[in-house]
């Protein structure tokens, strides 16, 4: 039987004529790989901070919303332009009621079984995220989610939380691996303390 | 102008095999698949609203990024019981996409919940899990089910296709093979800039962190091999975004992106980073080189080739063997009608034996009839190469020989593919007719 014997498929034959003869579905089909071509080469253009120049700028303001909403919003900054060298893990010091502190730590993939590790590596990043200086915005919803992790006592329930960064720099090959320094996260106030409503455990 | 314009047609729009994207989507659904599991044991503390990052602090974060424009399903309805649901669907999407079952469908499906999750929780994600939101982006414009997909095996029942998949328009393909390659360009040149990279030192320091390393990797603290990895890695990223456009080099090319990111998968523990990398290099096979491993993989298989003899008057059993036809991808089976008295007696079979059941004669002249047939050919098949062994396990054996004796003897009364019923209309319009 010849493919196009069914009626279904010759309305499809017609339908794809004729988009074929209409000259402006391929423009389309042009236009937007030549619009996302160039949304990405901007979007890609290495270390955009250091040299922002007026162009490069403008494109971007056009170019955001279309790649962020889209998902493309891709930044390949792995391991570059420099690798992370800070080994770093997440304490919560959760302050109760009657003033009895909890010291609880987010997941450290490093004590974890290797299937678990794999599940759970998400922590990883989430600390990473946390810790590397730019993101203190994530600082009271982890706090927050720690507040609720310890909150097993209701005659007692925690009050306050400071997360504690627990850090120390890889060093170069062939030196000495240095001991962690546990440093509160600080704010321009000083160490980042978030306070802990009945709402925030419920 | 002219050759310009004709190029750039060529390269976006001349139509290519479909088999390479077929194969893609296939790989690219189980990873999809993977990390929808991976992270629904979780779900609530990633994206609940008592999680790590409840919605207003989530869109907070949002908005202190790149641009405050994101997609997000889950805001729509932002109690935690939808979470369920929502991986519900988005688990059983990711399921038709790897079978390739209403594709385009389950693309949109897939590419929603995959941008839902990452705006949602923006925090948790790693440069893999970008790639995955992107390639699923691109798979919902292109032709993703035109092979190795259960749609395509509909159009075969219905006539609409033979054994050969069709060929395809491949501008979102295209995009896709673009997107890697800038990628990797954008990292080599990045990491060009860094003075580790360029000193040669760089790959020490991730491999030493403990939170990220995973198993011990031998050679780490000798500056040679430390070197050797350092480089290679930006030769290997330069190449891939540069030398796998020189057809000559491709494969070449191709290899080693496997490698380095079979070294990353060893040594690091990122999830499903090196695997959503390596199937992107799918989209940059042609169909010689699939046929070409097909055949390199057939011989280490041992695969032995088998004549089937069917009863070709008998139009279920036409039915069950297109989709026995679609499976046969190392084209190991040859199909006889038990009616061509020739080819069923140079197979050794006698007609009345055929009646009985379908029959597979291996290369000796053995034969295998009805439910052995159908176990010996299921070794053949990759897609049921794995459940070959259990069909040997009393009493799978004993219940098999019971379901074929009963679709033997009602086999008049089982469904068929559409295009035999087509065919059975016209002929009873033409008897009717006469």
């Amino acid at each position: 039987m010849s493919s196009l014997d069914n009626p279904r498929d010759k309305v499809r034959q017609r339908r794809v004529d004729r988009l074929e003869k209409r000259w402006w579905v391929r423009k389309a089909v042009n236009l937007f790989i030549i619009w996302h071509l160039f949304s990405l080469a901007i979007w890609l253009l290495p270390d955009r901070s250091s040299s922002p120049s007026p162009i490069i700028e403008g494109s971007l303001g056009a170019v955001r919303p279309y790649m962020t909403f889209t998902g493309f919003a891709q930044s390949w900054n792995m391991f570059s332009p420099e690798p992370d060298k800070l080994d770093v893990t997440l304490e919560a010091e959760v302050t109760h009621a009657n003033g009895h502190k909890d010291h609880w730590f987010f997941p450290r993939m490093a004590r974890m079984s290797y299937p678990r590790r794999y599940q759970a590596e998400r922590w990883r990043k989430l600390v990473e995220n946390a810790t590397h200086g730019s993101n203190p915005i994530l600082w009271p919803p982890l706090a927050r989610y720690a507040a609720r992790v310890n909150n097993y006592d209701a005659q007692n329930p925690p009050v306050s939380v400071t997360l504690i960064s627990h850090s120390r720099i890889i060093p170069p090959l062939g030196e000495p691996l240095p001991t962690y320094t546990a440093v509160p996260l600080q704010t321009g106030h000083g160490a980042s303390i978030t306070p802990i409503r009945s709402e925030d455990l419920r | 102008m002219k050759p310009l314009r004709r190029d750039w047609n060529e390269f976006w729009f001349q139509p290519i095999s479909s088999i390479p994207l077929g194969m893609f989507r296939l790989v690219f659904g189980l990873l999809v698949l993977s990390y929808g599991l991976l992270l629904l044991p979780e779900r609530f503390v990633w994206f609940g609203n008592r999680g790590v990052l409840p919605l207003p602090d989530s869109n907070a974060y949002n908005g202190t990024g790149a641009g405050a424009l994101h997609l997000d399903v889950l805001a729509l309805r932002g109690a935690d019981h939808w979470l369920t649901a929502f991986f519900a669907v988005f688990l059983v999407a990711a399921l038709c996409l790897t079978l390739g079952l209403w594709t385009r469908t389950s693309a949109v499906i897939v590419y929603l919940c995959i941008n839902t999750l990452h705006s949602r929780n923006a925090v948790i994600h790693h440069s893999g899990d970008t790639v995955m939101l992107v390639m699923s982006a691109y798979l919902v414009f292109s032709s993703a089910g035109a092979a190795c997909s259960l749609d395509r095996l509909w159009r075969i029942f219905q006539g609409r296709e033979n054994d050969e998949p069709p060929r395809i328009v491949p501008w979102a393909q295209r995009l896709m093979q673009l997107q890697v390659a800038i990628v990797y360009l954008g990292a080599s040149l990045s990491k060009a800039g860094g003075e580790k990279w360029v000193n040669g030192t760089a790959a020490y320091y991730p491999l030493h962190l403990p939170e990220s390393a995973r198993f011990p990797t031998p050679g780490s603290e000798l500056l040679w091999v430390i070197n050797l990895v350092t480089w290679g890695t930006i030769a290997v990223e330069l190449a891939l975004a540069t030398l796998i456009w020189v057809p000559r080099l491709r494969l070449y090319v191709l290899l080693g992106g496997v490698l380095l990111h079979l070294g990353i998968e060893y040594s690091l523990n990122i999830p499903l980073f090196s695997f959503i990398m390596i199937a992107s290099y799918m989209t940059f096979l042609t169909a010689a080189d699939y046929t070409n491993f097909l055949a390199w993989a057939k011989r280490p298989l041992r695969l032995t080739p088998f004549r089937v003899i069917y009863d070709g008057e008998c139009d279920f059993c036409k039915s069950a063997l297109l989709a026995v036809r679609f499976l046969d991808v190392f084209r190991q089976l040859t199909f006889v009608d038990s009616h061509d008295e020739a080819a069923r007696e140079a197979a050794g079979v006698n007609f009345a034996l055929a009646e009985q059941a379908a029959i597979a004669v291996d290369p000796s002249g053995k034969q295998f009839a009805g439910y052995d047939a159908f176990r010996a050919i299921a070794w053949q098949l990759p897609a049921t190469t794995l459940i070959a062994p259990l069909l040997y396990v009393p009493p799978i054996p004993q219940i098999g020989r019971r379901i074929y004796a009963w679709v033997k003897d009602n086999r008049g009364r089982l469904p068929v593919a559409p295009r035999y019923q087509v065919q059975e209309a016209a002929e009873e319009r033409e008897t009717t007719n006469v």
